[in-house]
């Protein structure tokens, strides 16, 4: 009994993990390439969940080809932030851009519910209501789908970043920039690739969050969590991202399982759940201030 | 003597503008001798915003309704329709407005419970009736004098929902998830109350912050605690949650919730997963509104917007059952129309049917809440629905 229940806390963490993991690797590719910490993030993750739910429910287009419009046209929204705001932005002061990404953030949702209504909506999803029974165990196929996907989609992003020529190019870009555009590489492409891709992940993000909840304006506070995943990873990794991801949300589903219900005073502890992500990042900090795969930078003099 | 002359003249003048204006028959704010206005603050900006416009249409077309049949004691209602962002701030912020420069009689509906509670100081110094809506017990237990509650609250929802369940099943194992806020614990509360009065316990009780939309945690403790009816005093979103990870954890446990989810939007939302879920509610569902009522939506053009899904028409008809109630109480004040005069009018409402859609509403000089009662709504997702399993009655439970 206990063990499945574990095993339950275990698979629920992990389905909003790699939720988080995805928003997070979009965060550290884009503070990676182009030094801008992105704010809108989890607006970006909100936007290509509406996309979808515009196609699958709205217009009844079958779910598939609904996913690659929410994907493609996510990916052009990120494309398009690039090349008319941050391409200018490129090398200004951190707070400069970091106050243009809020901005941004509140313009996506006040756009978004402009276009769609701030209320609640259900993604039509062939994956909503089913289950799949092993045993005495009960998994939700979205919850599963969501885990199998972001796996898939972790694995294809190694390959890409450390075999193809432009992932190679990008991680160039990443590291050095300036040493990248001496090499021959086109910077300012590579920035534009680095905003498609973290706006394509978030986008994904978005959806598997709408297939596990529903679609709405405040689901872009997902974003916050994301980042501190990405800062307990630490900001310089992917595979931290990653790991960060997964780590708060299994932490915040123990949090969930074990909390709720107790009470003293009027403080509901399962209210810990929420503040779980950050609990954890302030402690990593305090140890590792370079988050866990970040790694100090050392300066020759 | 052409300057007296001049200045009977502007004297005969001023006195035909105050005439006019109805000031020269009495100094009452909001009342002259063809005109009383009253104040419908409803959610346009803020969290509540969604229950705005169908609040206000149930407002706006049951005074155009009184309206075209002469007013009450020959005064028209000029009805003031105003955002009042539902939380306190905003809501204290409108009602000043109203008051102040609007110089408005009394307040006819006032969405929030947390708002109305705010505004309650002003609305007694300025002797102002007011009517909360999303009322709980406080607002008539122990009462005011300035404050009448035309509806079901929660705490009388609460004990009913508990009361049907022991009914289908005596030996039901009830558990409950409650919105941690005036809302839910006043649910909370009724639903205690109700279970120490049927001589059980709720099994489990797992609350959760407004806002959250996550609700595993809270069905996990449900499973754990072995309960085969959840009592979900939550917001569609919330119930939405609950609905799914019912399914998703491949459990038949029965849910009931409160008014606030017996919208036909919960069908977009849920789709077949809305199946079989149940809901307290003092309104009927739309489809069983009764001809007299839907010939009075017809006439004024909304009836084929409220009887589409899924427009809230609860919503609508709240707002209606209010205005409803404001203007027995003018009736019941007679011609001399002041704060007081009003006050006493309206604890002469009795059994006043309004329309069909709820209990008839009364009111007594010891007790502002117009009814207890309610009734069991059940969705048929099919039909896209809702039915009432259970008529309309008082709890057995004391709500006093």
């Amino acid at each position: 009994m206990i063990m499945e229940k574990i095993i339950d806390i275990i698979f629920s963490g992990l389905s909003m993990g790699a939720i988080y993991a995805l928003v997070a690797l979009g965060f550290v590719l884009i503070f990676k390439s182009t030094g801008i910490l992105n704010f809108a993030q989890g607006e970006l993750c909100m936007v290509g969940a509406f996309i979808c739910y515009y196609f699958a429910t709205l217009l009844n287009v079958p779910y598939l080809i609904s996913i690659l419009m929410a994907i493609a046209l996510g990916a052009m929204l990120g494309a398009l932030i690039d090349v008319l705001i941050f391409r200018r932005l490129v090398g200004e002061p951190i707070y400069a851009t970091i106050m243009v990404t809020i901005g941004l953030a509140s313009i996506l949702v006040a756009l978004t519910g402009l276009i769609w209504g701030h209320d609640t909506y259900s993604i039509r999803s062939p994956f909503i209501g089913k289950t799949i029974v092993a045993g005495k165990m009960v998994f939700a196929q979205a919850s599963l789908a969501t885990i199998v996907v972001s796996i898939v989609l972790f694995i294809l992003f190694i390959v890409f970043f450390n075999r193809s020529l432009l992932g190679v190019a990008l991680k160039g870009t990443a590291e050095d920039s300036d040493t990248a555009g001496l090499m021959g590489i086109n910077v300012k492409k590579m920035h534009m690739l680095a905003w498609t891709i973290g706006a394509l992940v978030a986008g994904v993000a978005g959806i598997f969050l709408a297939e596990q909840s529903f679609v709405h304006t405040g689901m872009s506070h997902t974003g916050i969590k994301a980042m501190s995943a990405a800062i307990l990873g630490g900001m310089e990794s992917l595979g931290g991202a990653i790991i960060g991801g997964i780590i708060v949300g299994v932490v915040e589903s123990f949090a969930a399982s074990y909390l709720s219900g107790l009470e003293m005073g009027g403080f509901h502890f399962g209210d810990i759940k929420d503040v779980a992500a950050f609990a954890i990042m302030i402690l990593v900090l305090m140890i590792r201030p370079h988050g866990i795969f970040g790694k100090k930078e050392v300066e020759r003099v | 003597m052409k300057k007296i002359t001049i200045i009977l003249s502007l004297s005969l003048a001023m006195a035909i503008c105050l005439w006019g204006s109805g000031t020269w028959a009495e100094d009452v704010r909001g009342v002259t001798n063809n005109e009383v206005k009253l104040a419908c603050l409803v959610d346009f900006s803020g969290p509540g915003k969604y229950a705005g416009p169908p609040l206000a249409l149930g407002a706006e077309t049951y005074i155009k309704y009184v309206n075209d049949q002469g007013g009450v004691h020959g005064r028209k209602i000029n009805l003031i329709v105003e955002d009042n962002g539902i939380i306190p701030p905003t809501t204290l912020a409108a009602a000043k407005k109203v008051i102040f420069k609007d110089e408005i009689f009394a307040i006819g509906f006032n969405l929030g419970s947390s708002g109305s509670s705010a505004i309650i100081p002003l609305c007694e110094e300025n002797k102002v009736v007011m009517m909360p809506h999303g009322a709980n017990k406080r607002f008539y237990n122990p009462g005011n004098k300035w404050v009448f509650v035309p509806y079901s609250t929660q705490f009388n929802m609460g004990s009913r929902a508990v009361e049907f369940i022991l009914e289908q099943d005596p030996k039901a194992r009830i558990g409950i998830i409650y919105q941690d806020d005036d809302y839910g614990i006043d649910g909370l509360n009724g639903a205690r109350a109700a279970a120490e009065f049927m001589k059980i316990k709720l099994v489990e009780e797992a609350p959760y912050k407004i806002g959250t939309i996550d609700m595993s945690p809270q069905m996990r403790m449900m499973k754990e605690a072995n309960v085969d009816w959840i009592l979900a005093w939550t917001y569609l979103p919330q119930t939405g949650g609950i609905m799914k990870e019912k399914v998703g954890m491949n459990w038949d446990v029965k849910v009931i919730g409160a008014n606030t989810t017996a919208y036909r939007q919960i069908f977009p939302i849920l789709g077949d997963l809305a199946e079989g879920y149940m809901a307290v509610t003092p309104y009927v569902p739309w489809e069983d509104t009764p001809q007299r009522t839907q010939d009075i939506l017809q006439k004024y053009g909304v009836l084929e917007k409220v009887g589409t899904s899924p427009f809230p028409a609860p919503m609508f008809f709240g707002a209606w059952t209010y205005f409803a109630a404001m203007v027995e109480g003018l009736k019941q004040a007679g011609p001399n129309l002041t704060p007081e005069t009003f006050v006493k009018g309206l604890e002469k409402v009795t059994n006043l049917d309004v329309g069909g859609m709820c209990p008839n509403v009364t009111f007594t000089p010891k007790r502002h809440v117009g009814y207890f009662s309610s009734l069991v709504v059940k969705a048929d997702a099919k039909n896209q629905r809702f039915h009432t399993i259970s008529p309309i009655k008082d709890p057995k439970t004391p709500q006093d």
